[in-house]
C-alpha cells in the first residue's frame, strides 16, 4: 500500500540577510491512509516549515513530497491550489474568518469555491456543523464565539470538502484544555470513525496519545518515529536543544513544559 | 523570451469582460431586488413583473456564468466583495461619496458648459432657423437669383421651401416729413420663417403671390411666365462688362451671332481680360434661362457676346498662335462668341456704365446693327481705347490731404433718376416695425391703419434690361401689422408690390430644408452653383466652438477633483488589502485561486467606481438643477422668464459612466495585484 503522503529527503534553506538557515535537513516520512499522525518538537526546529511543505504552500530546496502519490511541486501554483482544495481540509491555530460572513457561509466556502451552489453548499456546511454540534450557531458571526467553538467551526469547515486528510497546525494552541480536548475528541472520532488521516502538528504533549503515528522534530531532523502503540504511552530517551542526550520520558522535557504551559498547570 | 499564448490571452480577455457584464448585471439584480422588496411600493413592482424580469437577469448571469467546472462561481465572486464593502460600510459610503464628488463636479461643471452652450445657441437661434439658409449672390453679378434658381433649388432633394426676398431703400413719407427706411418684399412663408412678434394688427396674407411681370415695357403676361422678347441683334443689357477665357481654353469667335457664321479664329486667356456686351443672336442651345423668343413667338434667341478681341489660331502642335497681320502685329477684330461657361470666365464680370460696345470703343451708336460692325477688322491698333477718355476726370485733395481721383461718366442720363411706375395696382400693406413707428412719431396701438406714401429706389440689377437710377412712382401703403422690433426702421410688404416694379431679380433667398442634417449639403450645392449662403448655423457653430473649449477647461478642473477621489479610492484599497492580509492567506490556504483574489478586489474597486460614477452623475445632475433654480428665482423676478443652465446629454453620461469604470479598475489594479502575491502563508503564520 502507497503512503498517502510521502516526504522524501525534504530540505529546506531560508535565506535570511545573506545567511543560509537549514530549517529541514533532509527528513523522510510516510503517513499512510487513516493514520492519525503528530508531528512535534521545541520551537524552532522546523516542524511548521515541514507542515507547510505538506500543504504545498513552501517548496522544498531539494526533496520530493508525494500526496496520493502526486509529486506535489512539480505542479504550477494554481494547480497546488486546486490540489489542496479537492484533498486537503486546513485547520489553523488561530481561527481566520472572512469577516463578512456568517458561520455557515464561512464553512460552505471552500465547497463554494469548488463551484457549488448556495444551497447544496450550505446543506453540507449544516451537515459537519453537527458533527462538531455547532449547528446552532450557524447563523451567528464567527467574532462573536468563543476560541474553542471557533475552531470547531474551523474542523467544519475542514470537513466540507471531504478532503482525503486534515491537516492541523497546532489547533489546540490557542484552547483552553476543556475546548481543547474536545476539539482532539472531535478529531480522534473523525479518524476512527470516517478513517480520516490527520496531521497535526502541536506543542501539546497532552495530546501525543490520540496518535498512532508520531514524529519527533529535533533542528530540522526526525530525532524519532514511533508507531501504533508505542507512539501512545512510551516514554522516550529525547535529545534536547542543545544536543545533549537525557534519560528523561516525555513529560520530564523541560521545554515542553515551558512552551505547552497548561499542559504543566492543569496536569500537575 | 516569454512565449505570447495567444488563445490563453484572447480568453482571458473575454472572461475578464464577462467578468464586467455580471457585475453589471449583478448591480441590475440587486436594483430590482430592492424594488421588489421595497416596503409599500414592492407590490406594485412584483405585479408588473420585475420579479420576473430579476429571475430571467438571474438566469441569464447563471447562463453566462457557466464557464470552468469546479471552479468558483463569478456571480458567488461579485456576491463576496458587495458584502466585504457591506462589512465595512462606512468605508465604502465615504470612498464612494469620494468618487461621487469627484465625478460630480466634472459632470456639474460640464453641464453648466453644456447648458450654457444651449442657452446662448436658443437666443441666438430659434431650432428651425438651423434649417435655413441664406443666398446671395455674393460678388459675382453676372449670377442672379431669380425664379429660375429659385426653381432649380426647390427640385433639391431635401429641400423644404425656397423663399425670395426683395431689399430696397424706400422713401416713406408721412406727416410731411421723409425718411429713408428699408423695406423687404416678402410672402407669407417667409414671414412664418422669420417668426417676427406681431403686436397689432392682423396676420401677414398673400397677395399676388404668383404675380409676374413680363417684358420690359410692363406688359403683363401669364402666371409664370418666363420669356423674353427680343429681336435679333437686340442688346440683352443696355451695359457692358469684363470677362475671360479660362486657362488653356480656346474659344471661336465667328463673324456674326448666326450658326453658321465665318469663324475669325480664336480667343484665349488674357491678362487683361476682354469688354464686351451681351446680344441676342441665334439660338445655339436649349436653356429658358438665357434665351428670348421673337414678339410673334416664331424664333429663338440666345444670348451671344460681342468683343473686340485679339485673334489666335491653332498652330502645328495644337498650340494657340497669334494670328498676325501682314505688320506683323496681332490683328484685333470685333466678333461674336457663344456663352460657354466651362470656358468663358465671368469672374470678374463687372458691368461698366457704357449704353454698349460701340459707346465703349467709341465707333458710335449702332445699337441693334451688331453685324455692321463685326466685319470690321482692325489690323493696325491695338484696342486699348482708354476708358478714360471717355469720363470726365476730377482730381481732388481732401481734407486729411490724400489725393483722390473721381471718376465721373459722362453717359447723360445714367445720373437721371428714370421713373418706374408700378404695373397695376400694389397691394399697399405694410407690416412696420416698432422702430420705424418712433420715427414716424407713431405710437404702435394705434399705428394700424395709418397711411403713408412710399417709393421704391430699386437697384438696377434688379431688373433685368435696365440700368442707372430707378425710382418708383409713389405710391399709398397702409400700415397693417406692427412687428416687436425696436432695432431696425424697416417694414414688410408683400413681395407683388416689387414684382409689379419689375424686379425679378431679388436680393436675397432663404433656403428651409427638411432638416438640419442635409443643410450642409444643400449649401455646399448651392456654392457649387455660385452664389454664397449664409446661416445662423455658422454662427452657431462658432458658439460651439468657444464652448468646446470652455468645457475642456471646466472638465479639467472637475478631473482634479476625480483625481484626489481616485487617490483616495487607491488608498482604501491599499488599507483594505494590508486589513485583509490573513483572510486572504487563508482564502488562499483553503484553495482560492491566485487570479480569484485578484478579481475579488478588482470587483471592489470596479464597484465602487461604478457606484461613485452613478452617484456623482446624480450629485452633479442635482448640483446643476439648484443653480438653474438659484439663477432662475433672480431672473423670473426681473421679468426673464425660467433658465437652465445645466445640460448632461445622453453621450456624456455614458462616457462618465465609463471613465468612472475606468478609475475603478485603475485604482484597483496595484492592490489587486498585490492581493495576487500574498501567500497562504500568512493565514498559518500569527503573532
Amino acid at each position: 500500500m502507497t503512503a498517502l503522503v510521502e516526504a522524501q529527503g525534504v530540505k529546506k534553506d531560508f535565506i535570511v540577510g545573506g545567511q543560509t538557515i537549514n530549517v529541514l535537513k533532509g527528513i523522510d516520512l510516510k503517513i499512510n491512509h487513516g493514520d492519525f499522525a503528530v508531528i512535534f518538537g521545541p520551537s524552532g526546529c522546523g516542524k511548521s516549515t515541514l507542515l507547510h511543505s505538506l500543504l504545498g504552500l513552501e517548496a522544498p530546496t531539494t526533496g520530493k513530497i508525494l500526496i496520493d502519490g502526486v509529486d506535489v511541486y512539480a505542479m504550477t501554483e494554481d494547480e497546488i491550489s486546486i490540489f489542496r482544495k479537492d484533498k486537503i481540509g486546513v485547520v489553523f491555530q488561530q481561527s481566520i474568518w472572512i469577516k463578512s460572513l456568517s458561520v455557515i457561509q464561512n464553512v460552505s466556502f471552500p465547497t463554494r469555491l469548488r463551484g457549488m451552489s448556495r444551497k447544496e453548499a450550505e446543506e453540507i456546511a449544516l451537515e459537519k456543523l453537527k458533527i462538531v454540534k455547532m449547528d446552532n450557531w450557524a447563523h451567528h458571526h464567527p467574532s462573536e464565539l468563543s476560541s474553542g467553538q471557533q475552531q470547531k467551526i474551523s474542523l467544519a469547515r475542514a470537513l466540507t470538502t471531504d478532503p482525503l486528510m486534515i491537516v492541523a497546525d497546532e489547533p489546540t494552541g490557542n484552547l483552553d484544555t476543556v475546548s481543547g480536548d474536545e476539539l482532539m475528541d472531535f478529531l480522534a472520532k473523525l479518524n476512527i470513525e470516517q478513517k480520516k488521516t490527520i496531521v497535526m502538528v502541536t506543542h501539546d504533549l497532552e495530546y501525543l496519545r490520540y496518535a498512532n503515528k508520531l514524529f519527533h522534530i529535533i533542528d530540522g531532523v526526525k530525532a524519532e518515529e514511533f508507531e501504533g502503540e508505542a507512539a501512545k504511552s512510551i516514554p522516550v530517551s529525547m535529545r534536547t536543544k542543545k544536543g545533549e542526550r537525557t534519560g528523561k520520558t516525555l513529560k520530564d522535557v523541560d521545554y515542553l513544559k515551558t512552551d505547552g504551559k497548561k499542559f504543566t498547570e492543569d496536569k500537575k | 523570451m516569454k512565449k505570447i499564448n495567444v488563445k490563453r490571452f484572447v480568453l482571458s480577455i473575454w472572461l475578464n469582460f464577462i467578468f464586467i457584464v455580471l457585475l453589471i448585471l449583478y448591480v441590475v439584480k440587486m436594483f430590482l431586488r430592492s424594488l421588489v422588496n421595497m416596503k409599500f411600493t414592492g407590490k406594485i413592482f412584483r405585479i408588473i413583473g420585475v420579479a420576473k424580469l430579476m429571475d430571467g437577469v438571474e438566469k441569464f448571469m447563471n447562463w453566462l456564468d457557466g464557464g470552468i467546472k469546479g471552479r468558483m462561481s463569478r456571480i458567488y465572486l461579485i456576491e463576496l466583495s458587495f458584502r466585504n464593502m457591506k462589512a465595512k460600510k462606512n468605508r465604502a459610503v465615504v470612498t464612494i461619496g469620494g468618487v461621487a464628488v469627484g465625478v460630480g463636479a466634472i459632470v456639474f461643471l460640464v453641464s453648466i458648459g453644456y447648458g450654457l452652450e444651449k442657452l446662448v445657441v436658443s437666443r441666438v437661434a430659434r431650432l428651425d432657423e438651423l434649417k435655413m439658409a441664406d443666398i446671395n449672390n455674393g460678388e459675382s453679378l453676372s449670377l442672379k437669383l431669380n425664379d429660375g434658381v429659385i426653381e432649380k433649388i426647390t427640385n433639391t432633394q431635401g429641400v423644404d421651401k425656397v423663399l425670395p426676398i426683395v431689399s430696397m431703400v424706400s422713401k416713406v413719407k408721412y406727416n410731411n416729413s421723409v425718411l429713408d427706411v428699408m423695406s423687404f418684399g416678402v410672402s407669407q412663408q417667409y414671414m412664418k420663417a422669420i417668426n417676427p412678434t406681431m403686436l397689432y394688427g392682423k396676420e401677414f396674407e398673400d397677395r399676388d403671390l404668383d404675380y409676374s411681370f413680363d417684358k420690359e415695357q410692363g406688359e403683363v403676361k401669364g402666371v409664370n411666365h418666363k420669356e423674353v422678347l427680343a429681336n435679333f441683334g437686340e442688346k440683352v443689357e443696355k451695359s457692358i462688362f469684363n470677362f475671360n477665357v479660362f486657362n488653356k481654353e480656346m474659344v471661336m469667335v465667328y463673324e456674326e451671332a448666326k450658326l453658321g457664321a465665318i469663324p475669325l479664329g480664336y480667343i484665349v486667356r488674357d491678362e487683361n481680360g476682354f469688354v464686351g456686351e451681351e446680344i441676342w443672336g441665334d439660338k445655339y442651345f436649349q436653356d429658358e434661362e438665357i434665351s428670348a423668343k421673337s414678339e410673334y413667338g416664331d424664333e429663338e434667341y440666345s444670348r451671344w457676346i460681342r468683343a473686340k478681341v485679339p485673334l489666335w489660331f491653332i498652330g502645328d502642335d495644337n498650340n494657340a498662335v497669334p494670328s498676325l497681320s501682314e505688320g506683323g502685329i496681332q490683328k484685333w477684330a470685333v466678333g461674336f462668341v457663344k456663352i460657354d461657361n466651362t470656358k468663358l470666365d465671368y469672374s470678374n464680370k463687372t458691368p461698366l456704365s457704357y449704353e454698349g460696345l460701340d459707346d465703349y470703343l467709341g465707333v458710335g451708336d449702332v445699337l441693334g446693327e451688331a453685324t455692321e460692325s463685326a466685319s470690321l477688322v482692325d489690323t493696325s491698333e491695338v484696342a486699348s481705347s482708354s476708358a478714360v477718355a471717355l469720363l470726365d476726370v476730377k482730381v481732388a485733395t481732401d481734407s486729411s490731404g490724400v489725393e483722390w481721383v473721381e471718376l465721373k461718366s459722362t453717359g447723360n442720363d445714367l445720373s437721371k433718376v428714370q421713373q418706374v411706375p408700378f404695373a397695376g395696382l400694389p397691394a399697399g400693406q405694410a407690416y412696420v416695425t416698432t422702430g420705424m413707428l418712433k420715427m414716424l412719431g407713431l405710437g404702435s396701438e394705434k399705428a394700424v391703419g395709418q397711411k403713408f406714401t412710399v417709393s421704391y429706389i430699386i437697384p438696377d440689377s434688379s431688373i433685368p434690361g435696365k440700368t442707372g437710377r430707378l425710382q418708383s412712382n409713389e405710391t399709398e401703403y397702409v400700415i397693417a401689422g406692427v412687428i416687436d422690433d425696436t432695432k431696425s426702421n424697416a417694414y414688410y410688404y408683400n413681395i407683388a408690390d416689387a414684382k409689379r416694379l419689375g424686379v425679378k431679380n431679388y436680393s436675397q433667398i432663404k433656403v428651409i430644408t427638411k432638416n438640419q442634417n442635409v443643410l450642409p449639403e444643400i449649401r455646399k450645392y448651392i456654392a457649387n452653383l455660385g452664389y454664397k449662403t449664409s446661416s445662423t448655423v455658422d454662427t452657431v457653430n462658432e458658439i460651439n466652438k468657444i464652448f468646446k473649449t470652455l468645457r475642456l477647461i471646466l472638465g479639467f478642473l472637475g478631473t482634479i477633483a476625480l483625481v484626489v477621489a481616485s487617490l483616495g479610492m487607491f488608498n482604501t484599497m491599499t488599507v483594505s488589502l494590508l486589513e485583509r492580509t490573513r483572510e486572504v492567506g487563508v482564502m488562499k490556504a483553503i484553495g482560492m485561486l491566485s487570479d480569484e483574489v485578484r478579481e475579488l478586489f478588482l470587483a471592489e474597486s470596479m464597484i465602487m467606481g461604478l457606484g461613485g460614477g452613478l452617484f456623482g452623475i446624480l450629485l452633479g445632475y442635482m448640483l446643476g438643477r439648484v443653480a438653474s433654480l438659484i439663477l432662475s428665482s433672480i431672473s423670473v423676478v426681473k421679468g426673464q422668464g425660467l433658465i437652465n443652465i445645466s445640460y448632461i446629454p445622453w453621450f456624456f453620461i455614458s462616457l462618465i459612466m465609463l471613465i468612472s469604470f475606468l478609475v475603478g479598475i485603475v485604482t484597483g489594479w496595484y492592490p489587486s495585484r498585490r492581493a495576487r502575491k500574498i501567500s497562504a502563508l500568512n493565514a498559518l503564520r500569527y503573532e
